[in-house]
């Protein structure tokens, strides 16, 4: 029987979680804040893929997204209504929580996916020492060319640096977009003032994150009302509070001599230990009969919850 | 320019009458480009004739104002152009241009500064007085005329400066093909229309332009953003205008701080008191010695009979021929022929 185990990213796993594949513009070189999630057999254990989660960003270094609003130009006399899209250059979302850098192995579908979230989000949820977050936030990857080539970029960020952003990013890291802000516009922009190769890439999710995208929006974290400021790709955001009452949790021992019905999974989250696992249905065993040492030692009492999931 | 001493009070300026609307009706049509302040519509230019005659009439100014001038030649007894002046821009409405800006972003981690040219949508020149109507027979381009024409108005401002504001502007056509396609507009005013602009002039009709300027964009246009042509059109000036531009820059205008905000043509502005014009002007009595050798910008001191010139001559009374009553009290200013002239 294998279970999947999501946990805090530990020194040994350094190896493993380079050779995941990352999805475009994640860096996952910094082990600072990394989830992994892995497969654990009876005597195997495969590292599935990694994450990143970030408690309350932006309040050292600031972040910066370009919000996505709207005016209205209308004089009723003339028959002249236009509704227009703006961009605005904002520190919104400082203050969430995010989850990002996301890397998998070859093999991962979209279920590996879910649970990464799934178990970044318990993470979050459980608020280990620290205050729950409101907000979460996943930043996707915008639309580039085959060439590389960000559309987006190319028509705004290009005409207020004219550096390289990919070496820039190698340079800096992730917080080049914080140090790029710097140089771009501080009012208003008016969508319509860009090409149409650019307005058409904004919230645009690169194809290559489309399993991501579609991860995210099963679990109702959908795109908001921002964009990242270099690809423009679509921030999506999700209310843990809210996220967190849709599913009704057990506290205590969990039901080990439960049987598990088809496509049906136990998940149990370990608060104490910020662990989250998830045990598939197999045959008509009674989930207790893993041998996973990790599950077999779980403790049990106020600090683990667990629900049955489909 | 050509500038004989026989043209010396050969050109007079006075305020436009009634029997001159055919002259006007003439520019007008002729004017194809940008002079908004002559629509080629008798009606709508009878009003404007109207208006200014109360103006030139009224003791009780209240800043609505509008005086239109004619120049007549008389050699040929004919009217060779128009100019005028509004006494207050926008008057109780807002009179809106674009001002040019430049603001400097710089991130010291990526080493890089950028300096970015933005246009923000101002009122900052509302109340202004504004030189408005100018248009010479091409004939008299390369005469004193056009000269007459546009400084004569700056006299008549010095000369009642109770009336005027104590900054003057002008607002200048932008570039524009013979059918109206204006690569300002189509970048940034098109946008929030979606037709060309001699459409929303259609459309708006007579209403203020400030009706237009209000659905434009408030925030600041980022001018790099703006395809290519719109960008080489801010501050670029219709070849039509080149004369009476060249004239205004003379006479110590700014021409680098607003545009406007429909064709993105230059707005000049500039305190009065800075004009050459009115900077060097003086009153002066009939018989005053004036170097003989100099030309001189010469106006009356009667409002309603309003009369400029420029001529040459040992005093006000040599300088303008007995026919020209120019009055006790005159205003003059020395008016230096430009380089290259033939005098």
């Amino acid at each position: 029987m294998t279970l999947w185990r999501f946990r805090a990213m530990r020194e040994p796993d350094a190896a493993a979680v380079a050779m995941l594949r990352p999805f475009p513009r994640s860096h996952i070189a910094d082990a600072d804040a990394m989830w992994v999630a892995e497969s654990v057999g009876d005597d195997t254990c495969r590292l599935l893929g990694a994450v990143r989660v970030r408690q309350e960003i932006g309040l050292q270094e600031p972040r910066y997204w370009y919000h996505l609003g709207c005016v209205v130009h209308a004089a009723p006399e003339l028959g002249l209504f236009h509704r227009e899209r703006t961009l605005l250059l904002a520190s919104d979302l400082t203050g969430a929580a995010e989850i990002a850098d996301v890397a998998v192995c070859a093999d991962a579908d979209i279920r590996v996916l879910r649970f990464l979230l799934r178990g970044a989000l318990e993470t979050l949820s459980s608020c280990n020492g620290v205050t729950r977050p409101g907000r979460v936030i996943v930043e996707l990857p915008g639309l580039r060319e085959a060439d590389g080539r960000s559309p987006f970029w190319h028509h705004l960020g290009r005409h207020f640096y004219s550096g390289d952003p990919a070496q820039a990013e190698a340079h800096l890291g992730p917080a080049w977009r914080s140090h790029v802000a710097a140089l771009l516009p501080r009012h208003p922009l008016h969508v319509s003032f860009l090409p149409e190769e650019a307005r058409a890439a904004i919230g645009v999710v690169c194809p290559l994150a489309s399993a991501w995208q579609q991860a995210l929006d099963e679990a109702g974290c959908i795109a908001g009302e921002h964009v990242t400021v270099d690809e423009a790709g679509a921030v999506h955001e999700i209310d843990l509070p809210r996220w967190a009452v849709r599913h009704c949790w057990q506290r205590g021992d969990w039901p080990s001599a439960t049987c598990l019905a088809a496509n049906q999974a136990l998940l149990i989250v370990a608060e104490g230990q910020s662990e989250v696992y998830r045990i598939p249905s197999a045959s008509e065993e009674p989930v207790g009969q893993a041998k996973s040492a990790q599950l077999q030692g779980l403790p049990g009492g106020e600090r683990v919850r667990w629900r049955l999931d489909d | 320019m050509n500038a004989s001493p026989n043209d010396s009070a050969r050109y007079v300026l006075r305020p436009c009458e009634v029997a001159d609307l055919p002259f006007l009706e003439r520019f007008a049509h002729a004017s194809a480009h940008g002079i908004t302040t002559l629509p080629p519509d008798r009606a709508a230019l009878a009003e404007r004739v109207e208006r200014s005659l109360q103006s030139f009439a009224t003791d009780d100014a209240s800043g609505e104002e509008i005086y239109l001038f004619v120049l007549e030649d008389r050699q040929c007894n004919q009217i060779v152009g128009t100019s005028g002046i509004a006494a207050r821009a926008g008057f109780s409405d807002r009179f809106y241009s674009y001002r040019n800006e430049y603001v400097v972003h710089r991130s010291k981690a990526l080493r890089a500064s950028n300096r970015i040219h933005t246009l923000h949508l101002c009122h900052d020149l509302t109340g202004v007085s504004l030189l408005t109507s100018f248009y010479i027979e091409p004939a008299y381009s390369d005469t004193l005329a056009p000269q007459l024409l546009s400084r004569g108005r700056l006299l008549f401002i010095a000369q009642f400066a109770d009336r005027f504001a104590d900054r003057i502007a002008a607002e200048s056509p932008g570039l524009a093909d013979d059918s109206g396609r204006c690569p300002f507009w189509n970048a940034v005013g098109r946008r929030f229309f979606g037709m060309d602009y001699p459409s929303v002039e259609r459309l708006v009709g007579e209403r203020s332009k400030s009706f237009i300027a209000e659905l434009m964009p408030q925030s600041p246009v980022y001018v790099p953003l703006l395809p290519e042509d719109a960008q080489w059109a801010i501050g670029q000036l219709h070849p039509v205008a080149a004369l009476p531009f060249s004239i205004l820059l003379d006479e110590g205008f700014d021409a680098e701080s607003y545009i406007d905000i429909f064709d993105g043509g230059p707005t000049v502005q500039e305190r009065a008191g800075m004009l050459k014009t009115i900077a060097r002007s003086r009153v002066v009595g009939a018989t005053e010695n004036l170097p003989g050798t100099c030309w001189h910008l010469a106006a009356s001191a009667v409002r309603t009979r309003f009369r400029a010139t420029l001529g040459i001559g040992g005093s006000v009374a040599e300088l303008s021929p007995p026919d020209l009553d120019l009055g006790s009290r005159c205003r003059i200013t020395e008016f230096e022929l430009p380089q290259g002239a033939r005098s």
